[in-house]
């Protein structure tokens, strides 16, 4: 069983947001949802917590439409954050909790278990408006999911968080999935993806652009990656790089001296031009860096959604 | 009502309750009611400081006591502020007095009162034709051989009753809340006007909650837990209670002052006055109407506030959203006023079976004159059945325009509302 979207569509006015977006999140898996800004992913979130209603495709979640679903099912963490300012931490989380329908006797308990995996318990008598941006990131993903629903969507959950909070967030997340939570999340943080996720979807203009499982999606661009670095470079290294730019392969230099070797997979057999090459390459220089992989999600990304996504998320 | 309805109406309670404003607005409203209830008293005690006295020579001889006796007679609050006093000599002036007053008996046997000094105050004049008459008539009377009773008997007030339309009604027991004595315009106007605060005081105290959970944006957030009517819901009653509490707050040291000053308080005032003291309290029932058209009042305004707020992106831009509910308050307020003088005129019974504005003139009217229980009736099924359409119609505005990031109409509002979620 699972999350299910069939056909979203919704329009804002003369904006086409969803154009009949399907998507299959597997019961129990932690999910992405990626794509440049404007693509839909908010839309499509905040149409499976039904706070925008689509106008036409439906959503089911175990065989049943949403709308006949109890609100609890659903968590759902925002991308803009907003708590109750005057309001302690350890209230704002017993309000959201009993909100949520969760029965008074287990609120108390829920919000010290969040505070504990949070790391929250010298911050749960402070009032929200004293609070850190990370910290209150925190309260705030409490809040969306201290009553544990069965399907928790994360709007850009590690964005604006140092990089200890993001460890404490995954190992959240981790958590959450170990306790048969199906998890969707977006995020613009390819790595952020590639670590916790089970299958991603990449949409862009409202439509599916790919998804399925990250290894799938990296591998659907066709192109096999080599990853390459010397201890020392000299002539004969570039020398060989040349070579391989001339028989049509791309040649691009990474940070730290990595150079980014691919090709089209039919294009060579791969395993014995591997070979070839690590004995050219050894040849040449001693050898640090040796990874035949495929390309990142970030390279997908670009390649599928194209420059001028990386344009306008740059300028965002 | 769900289970969600309350707890936001709870939070909604306990914010506001803790909140220095209101804790201050009610500490101030306990106060100024407390100083208008003994202010009355303490007017009195300084207009009684500095009563003017009047040295009486009687020459005529009996005829002070007779005064006195026609005074005493008199209701407290008819009673002339003046003090007559027995002149030392019946040679000279008293100087410790004002005014000396010499009665005497004239020529053709009747009795003079004449007023010495060097400026002679209207109001004594008037004190002194108003406890002189009597005491004039009924020396005429004697003189003629009229008995003095039937004298008196000649001149008692001329009976003047009151009928009402609706008596018929209170006479079956029917109408058992119209009846009683209705307060004065004063009081009326003072209840009216608390009436007509609370109603725009916590209805700013909804555009606020409104514009404050749309700009930090944990309305996202309250919106995937509770339906947008539920949040309006609960949000109109928890604020509802909160400003219910405050009346019971008003109403207990309203009803403590009254106490006071009919009991102990007021038998040591009326000893320091050298007069009983009259106080006006307030019937129980119209303290109910109050209770009753606030909650009426609030539900269609607060749901009005709540809608029109929601439709500006920002809590300044909320300034220029909010105006129906403020023209209509407004509107309701001044047709109140207008009713005061004439509680039964067409434009008050008109006025008070109209939505919004139903509210404030019906109880003004209530409070003012016995309406007939069907316009009663009337007025607060209007009423009610406003609040319900105002519920809906602010619950469709409310969807649409909840998670809006730009200002919205109300005509795209209530257009989107219809096919919004939930």
């Amino acid at each position: 069983m699972s999350l299910v979207l069939e056909g979203l569509v919704k329009r804002f006015g003369a904006v086409e947001a969803l154009r009949g977006l399907s998507l299959e999140i597997p019961r129990g898996a932690v999910f992405g949802l990626i794509g440049p800004n404007g693509a839909g992913k908010t839309t499509t979130m905040r149409a499976i917590v039904r706070i925008v209603e689509p106008d036409a495709g439906r959503i089911y979640w175990e065989g049943q439409p949403v709308e006949r679903l109890p609100l609890s099912t659903f968590g759902y963490l925002p991308e803009e954050r907003g708590l109750y300012p005057k309001m302690r931490v350890r209230e704002e989380l017993r309000f959201f909790a009993e909100l949520h329908g969760m029965p008074r006797r287990s609120i108390d308990e829920a919000v010290e278990r969040f505070a504990e995996l949070l790391r929250m318990h010298d911050i749960l008598d402070r009032k929200v408006e004293d609070l850190s941006k990370g910290n209150a990131q925190k309260v705030q993903f409490a809040a969306a999911c201290i009553h544990r629903p069965p399907v928790l969507i994360l709007d850009e959950p590690f964005s604006g968080l140092d990089p200890v909070n993001v460890r404490l967030f995954k190992r959240a997340v981790e958590h959450l999935r170990a306790g048969g939570t199906t998890i969707l999340f977006s995020s613009h943080r390819m790595e952020h993806v590639e670590e916790l996720c089970d299958g991603l979807c990449l949409i862009s203009g409202g439509r599916v652009v790919i998804q399925g499982p990250v290894d799938q999606v990296r591998r659907a661009t066709g192109r096999r990656v080599l990853r390459l670095a010397w201890e020392q470079e000299d002539g004969a290294a570039r020398a060989l790089l040349d070579s391989l730019v001339r028989r049509g392969w791309q040649v691009t230099q990474g940070a730290n001296g990595v150079w980014h070797i691919s090709w089209m997979d039919g294009q060579v057999e791969t395993a014995a031009e591997a070979r070839d090459l690590l004995a050219a390459a050894t040849s040449v220089g001693v050898v640090r860096l040796w990874e035949l992989t495929y390309p990142s999600l970030e390279d997908v990304y670009v390649e599928m959604v194209g420059a001028s996504a990386l344009e306008e998320d740059a300028a965002a | 009502m769900s289970r969600a309805v309350w707890v936001i109406a709870r939070r909604e309670w306990r914010a506001l309750i803790s909140s220095r404003a209101y804790r201050f607005g009610t500490l101030v409203g306990a106060l100024a009611l407390l100083a208008l209830s003994l202010l009355p008293l303490f007017l009195m005690r300084l207009q009684q400081d500095t009563p003017p006295t009047v040295a009486v020579v009687d020459e005529a001889g009996g005829v002070l006591e007779q005064m006195r006796a026609v005074e005493a007679a008199l209701p407290p609050a008819l009673r002339p502020p003046v003090e007559w006093r027995p002149a030392v000599s019946s040679a000279t002036a008293d100087e410790a007095s004002d005014l000396t007053l010499h009665i005497r008996r004239t020529a053709d046997g009747e009795l003079e009162w004449v007023v010495i000094g060097e400026s002679v105050d209207e109001a004594v004049v008037r004190a002194l034709q108003q406890v002189a008459t009597p005491v004039a008539v009924a020396d005429r009377s004697r003189r003629l051989g009229i008995d003095p009773e039937v004298a008196a008997s000649l001149q008692a007030p001329a009976r003047v009753r009151i009928e009402s339309p609706g008596a018929a009604d209170v006479a079956a027991g029917v109408a058992a809340t119209v009846d009683g004595p209705p307060v004065g315009e004063f009081l009326a106007l003072m209840l009216m006007l608390m009436l007509y605060m609370t109603l725009t005081l916590y209805g700013s105290v909804v555009v606020n909650g409104v514009t404050a959970e749309k700009g930090s944006r944990v309305v996202e957030m309250l919106l995937v837990a509770a339906r947008p009517g539920e949040l309006l819901r609960g949000k109109l009653l928890g604020i509802a209670a909160a400003s219910l509490l405050q009346y019971a707050i008003w109403g207990a040291v309203g009803s403590v002052a009254f106490v006071l000053q009919r009991g102990a308080l007021g038998e040591q005032l009326s000893q320091m006055l050298g007069a009983p003291i009259e106080v006006q309290g307030i019937p129980l029932r119209l303290v109910g109407y109050l209770g009753l058209f606030f909650v009426l009042g609030f539900a269609s305004f607060g749901a009005l506030f709540a809608a029109s707020s929601s439709l500006a992106s920002r809590p300044e831009e909320s300034s220029q959203t909010i105006w129906p509910p403020m023209v209509l308050i407004v509107a309701g307020y001044m047709l109140a006023v207008f009713s005061l003088p004439d509680p039964a005129s067409r434009l008050a019974t008109v006025s008070s079976m109209l939505p919004f504005v139903g509210p404030l003139v019906m109880f003004v009217r209530i409070a003012l004159s016995q309406p007939p229980l069907t316009e009663v009736v009337l007025s607060v099924g209007v009423s009610a059945l406003t609040a319900y359409l105002t519920l809906r119609l602010a619950e469709r505005v409310y969807r649409a325009s909840l998670l809006r990031t730009r200002r919205t109409s109300w005509s795209a509002a209530l257009r989107e509302g219809r096919g919004a979620a939930r």
